[in-house]
């Protein structure tokens, strides 16, 4: 079988979406994983626009506390 | 003119009266420094993400306003500081004018942000039902082949049975075709 790559399409550029805030706790989870930890663009295919974007409005929903910065998972 | 939205977090142990009181004092502040505001409300009692002032929950104000006047804006912000029934406060700065906060409008928007909210959730869904779809491509294949083989047991074992009738063996091979 040969290697199949998945082809990825911006979450943003789909939904046209052009502005993010960040009081949209909801959409912004999407993009952080278990620890909180912002996911890296391979991960999720955002755009480098729209994803520099979505990372400044995630720092700011930390900094008001709507966002976690570290979350530790309990085993 | 700028525009700014400052949200910021008051104790949530506070009722209704106090904060209408914290919402004033911070109202005549902001006219002290020539700011006019365009919305002034709470914005809810949420669950905070991490505590703080050892609260685990707080009620968010928010606050947008403009200005032609950015030079006041850091005593403002210092203002907030040092107020102590504030827990944490954040000014940003917005591209277009903050649209006027009415009931109605409140209600609207929350139907629309719900809509497409949901298209949202299904996102990672999707993702995963792409990874499952690859997956289940894999074992269709498989699946596929699988098939395969056994028809052509079948009709090998069909051929081995009715040598002789070629009818029988065409129809079969039809409805196949149609599937």
């Amino acid at each position: 079988m040969a290697f199949v790559s998945r082809r990825k399409i911006c979450f943003f550029k789909e939904n046209n979406i052009t502005k993010i805030d960040y009081k949209d706790v909801k959409l912004l989870k999407q993009f952080i994983n278990d620890q909180g930890k912002i996911m890296p663009r391979r991960v999720t295919g955002t755009s480098a626009k729209m994803h520099r974007k979505l990372v400044k409005a995630i720092k700011c929903a930390r900094n008001i506390a709507l966002m976690p910065y570290t979350n530790v998972i309990e085993n | 003119m700028r525009y700014y939205e400052t949200l910021y977090i008051v104790n949530p142990n506070f009722e209704e009266n106090r904060l209408q009181d914290i919402i004033g004092d911070i109202t005549k502040e902001i006219g002290r420094f020539n700011f006019s505001v365009i919305n002034h409300r709470v914005w809810g009692k949420k669950r905070l993400a991490f505590s703080v002032s050892k609260h685990k929950y707080g009620t968010y104000i928010m606050l947008q306003f403009e200005t032609n006047e950015a030079k006041h804006l850091s005593e403002f912000e210092t203002y907030l500081k040092l107020n102590n029934n504030i827990l944490r406060s954040q000014t940003v700065k917005l591209d277009d004018k903050p649209e006027k906060y009415l009931e109605e409008i409140r209600k609207d928007e929350e139907e629309i942000s719900d809509s497409p909210v949901e298209i949202k959730d299904e996102l990672p869904a999707e993702e995963s039902a792409d990874t499952q779809d690859q997956e289940n491509d894999g074992n269709e294949s498989d699946s596929v082949s699988e098939e395969s083989i056994e028809s052509s047991s079948e009709e090998t074992a069909e051929d081995a049975v009715d040598p002789e009738s070629e009818d029988l063996e065409k129809t079969p091979e039809v409805e196949e075709e149609e599937v």
